[in-house]
C-alpha cells in the first residue's frame, strides 16, 4: 500500500464564531485522486487549505507525510509548500508579467530573491525549456512569451496549471478549478488535471461543485456537509440514501444528477 | 431589512456626502472670499498693466529666434542655443533630483504600505503564526505609521522652501537645487506608491506565498508588479513636475530655463521669455508624450 500523503486526525477549524471544519479526520494515500464534493459552505475549501498550511486547525492534528503541520519552522513550511502545487478556481496568475515569468514562478518555493530575479529576467535555457514542455503538455506551448493578460479564461487556465506543474510537486491540490468555465471545456481541464497526475504518479485533491464529473474521474469521493465528512468512498457508492444524505435532499424522489 | 439596507447606503460610498459637511463647505469658502476681501473689479488691470499685458501677450505669436537689445556682448552665444543649453540642464536637474526621490519614495512607500505586514495578521486569524509574523504584525503598523509621518513631512515643506534653505547652507551649487527637488518629491512619491501598493490586486501574491515563495519574493513578484504600471505612470509625471520646479529654481539663479525667463523679463525683452516658455512647453509635451507611450507598453 502507498505511502500516506496526508493524515487529518479530529481536526476543528473555526472562523470567529462559524465552525468550517467539525472534528475531520482522513488519510489521503500517496498517488490517490480524491474529489471533495458537497454542498456550497461545507468545508471542502477549508479542507483543501489545511492541506498546505494556508488554514490553521483549532484542534486535532494535520500530517504531511511525516510532518506535523504545526511544529513545521517558516522554512520547512515554504519547503513542504514547494511540494504542493495548489490551482486555484481565480487562477492568481499576475497577468502583466509573460506566461514563461508566471510558469517560471513556479520554481519559487526553492529559489531565495537572487533565484527569482534570474529566472524573472535571465532565466536558464534548461528552464525555459521545461516551461516550454509543460506548456505544451497543457496545449499551450506557442503561447511561452505572451503577455497572461492577452490569452482567454482557457489559456491562462492552463498556464496555472503549467506553474503548478513546474514546481515538481508531489501533491496537486485544485480548488473548484472549474466551477467558472463552461461544461465542456470544465470536462477538459478536469481530464487533463487527471491524466497528468497518473502520468506522474502524483497525489490529486480536486474540490469539485460538478458531482458527474467527479465520479468520471476520481475513484475516491469524499463527501462533506456542515463541516463534517458525510461519506467517503467509491464513487459508485454514492447512490441512494447516501447521496440524498449528503445534500440533505428529501428521501421521496430527487435522484443523483450532478450538478 | 430594506430600510436598514437604505440608512447603510446613505452613510457611506464615495459620492455620499452629508448636507450639513455640505452646508459647511461652502461657507468656508465664501468666509474665505470675504475675509480675503476678494473683488471681481480687482480683476481688471489699470491702464499701464492694460498695456504691459498686451505687449507681452503680443508677442507671444512672435517669440525672438535672436538676441533682443541693442548692446550684446561679442562671443554672447546665439539664443537658441541659450534656450537649448538651459533646457538640457533643466531636463539634468530634474533627473538627477528623480533619481534619489524615486529610490526613497519606494523605499519609503514600502514601509508605509501594509503589504509587508497585513498577511501575517490576517493569517493570525487562522493560519500559522511564526515568531518572525508574530513580529511583523507587532511592529508593522507602527512602522508604516512613522513611514507615514515621515513622507508628509518631507513634502509639507514646499520645493521652493527647501531651495531657501539649502541655498542657505550650501549656496548656489548643483546639488542644492537637486536635494530641494528630490525631498519633497520622495514624500509625496512614497505616499503614492505606498496607497498604489497598498491597492495592488493581492490574489497572485497569495498564491505565490502558497507554493513557499519567500517574503520577500512574493512582495517582489507577486505585488509590486501589479502596482508597477501605476507606479510608472505618476513616477513619469512627478518628472513632468520636476521640470518645472527646475526650470522655476533657476529664479534663484540656477542655470534652467527659469533664470534666462527671468532676466529677460526683466529687461522686457517679451520675445525671448515667449521663446523660453515655448521651449519649456515643448519639454512637458515630450515627457507627456512619452509617458504615454510607456504606460500603453505596460497597461495594454
Amino acid at each position: 500500500m502507498a505511502p500516506i500523503a496526508f493524515t487529518l486526525a479530529g481536526v476543528t477549524v473555526r472562523f470567529g464564531d462559524r465552525v468550517a471544519l467539525d472534528a475531520v479526520s482522513l488519510d489521503v494515500r500517496a498517488g490517490e485522486r480524491v474529489a471533495l464534493v458537497g454542498p456550497s459552505g461545507s468545508g471542502k475549501t477549508t479542507l483543501l487549505r489545511l492541506l498546505n498550511g494556508s488554514v490553521r486547525p483549532v484542534s486535532g492534528t494535520v500530517r504531511a507525510g511525516d510532518d506535523d503541520l504545526a511544529s513545521l519552522s517558516p522554512a520547512g513550511l515554504r519547503a513542504l509548500r514547494a511540494d504542493i502545487g495548489v490551482v486555484h478556481q481565480d487562477l492568481r496568475l499576475v497577468p502583466n508579467l509573460r506566461v514563461s515569468q508566471n510558469v517560471l514562478a513556479g520554481g519559487f518555493g526553492r529559489q531565495g530573491l537572487a533565484g527569482a530575479m534570474r529566472a524573472m529576467w535571465r532565466p536558464r535555457r534548461g528552464d525555459l525549456e521545461r516551461a516550454h514542455a509543460l506548456l505544451a503538455r497543457v496545449g499551450i506551448a506557442d503561447r511561452l512569451f505572451e503577455r497572461v493578460d492577452r490569452l482567454s479564461g482557457g489559456q491562462q487556465q492552463r498556464v496555472a496549471v503549467a506553474r503548478a506543474l513546474y514546481q515538481d510537486p508531489g501533491v496537486l491540490l485544485a480548488d473548484e478549478p472549474v466551477s467558472a468555465v463552461d461544461p465542456a471545456r470544465a470536462r477538459d481541464t478536469v481530464a487533463l488535471l487527471t491524466d497528468i497526475c497518473i502520468e506522474r504518479g502524483l497525489t490529486l485533491v480536486m474540490s469539485l461543485h460538478n458531482l458527474d464529473l467527479a465520479r468520471e474521474f476520481f475513484p475516491r469521493l469524499v463527501g462533506l456537509r456542515d463541516g463534517a465528512i458525510r461519506f467517503d468512498g467509491a464513487p459508485s457508492r454514492l447512490e441512494g440514501s447516501a447521496y440524498r444524505e449528503l445534500y440533505r435532499l428529501p428521501h421521496a424522489g430527487g435522484g443523483p444528477d450532478g450538478g | 431589512m430594506g430600510a436598514e439596507h437604505a440608512v447603510t447606503v446613505r452613510g457611506r460610498g464615495p459620492l455620499a456626502i452629508r448636507p450639513a459637511v455640505a452646508l459647511v463647505l461652502v461657507l468656508a469658502g465664501a468666509w474665505s472670499v470675504w475675509a480675503l476681501e476678494l473683488a471681481p473689479s480687482a480683476l481688471w488691470p489699470g491702464r499701464e498693466g492694460l498695456v504691459l499685458a498686451g505687449e507681452f501677450f503680443g508677442r507671444a505669436l512672435s517669440p525672438s529666434l535672436t538676441r533682443e537689445g541693442v548692446d550684446i556682448p561679442a562671443g554672447t552665444p546665439p539664443l537658441l542655443l541659450t534656450a537649448l543649453r538651459a533646457a538640457a540642464l533643466t531636463v539634468a536637474f530634474a533627473a538627477a533630483a528623480m533619481l534619489p526621490s524615486v529610490i526613497g519614495g519606494l523605499l519609503l512607500g514600502l514601509g508605509a504600505s501594509s503589504a509587508w505586514w497585513s498577511a501575517d495578521r490576517d493569517r493570525g486569524r487562522s493560519g500559522r503564526v511564526t515568531w518572525t509574523s508574530r513580529v511583523r504584525v507587532a511592529v508593522g503598523p507602527a512602522v508604516s505609521a512613522c513611514c507615514r509621518l515621515l513622507a508628509a513631512a518631507l513634502r509639507s515643506v514646499h520645493e521652493l522652501l527647501w531651495a531657501v534653505l539649502f541655498l542657505a547652507a550650501l549656496g548656489i551649487t548643483p546639488l542644492a537645487a537637486v536635494a530641494a527637488i528630490a525631498l519633497p518629491y520622495a514624500g509625496t512619491l512614497a505616499k503614492v506608491f505606498g496607497e498604489m501598493i497598498d491597492e495592488a490586486p493581492r490574489p497572485a501574491a497569495g498564491a505565490l506565498r502558497e507554493l513557499g515563495a519567500a517574503p520577500v519574493v512574493v512582495l517582489a513578484f507577486g505585488l509590486l508588479p501589479r502596482a508597477l504600471p501605476d507606479m510608472t505612470a505618476y513616477a513619469l509625471y512627478r518628472f513632468e513636475c520636476g521640470l518645472r520646479s527646475a526650470a522655476v529654481l533657476g529664479f534663484f539663479g540656477f542655470p534652467t530655463l527659469g533664470y534666462y525667463i527671468a532676466a529677460s523679463f526683466e529687461n522686457l525683452y517679451y520675445g525671448e521669455v515667449w521663446t523660453y516658455l515655448y521651449v519649456l512647453l515643448a519639454l512637458v509635451a515630450a515627457v507627456d508624450w512619452w509617458s504615454g507611450r510607456v504606460r500603453e507598453r505596460l497597461v495594454a
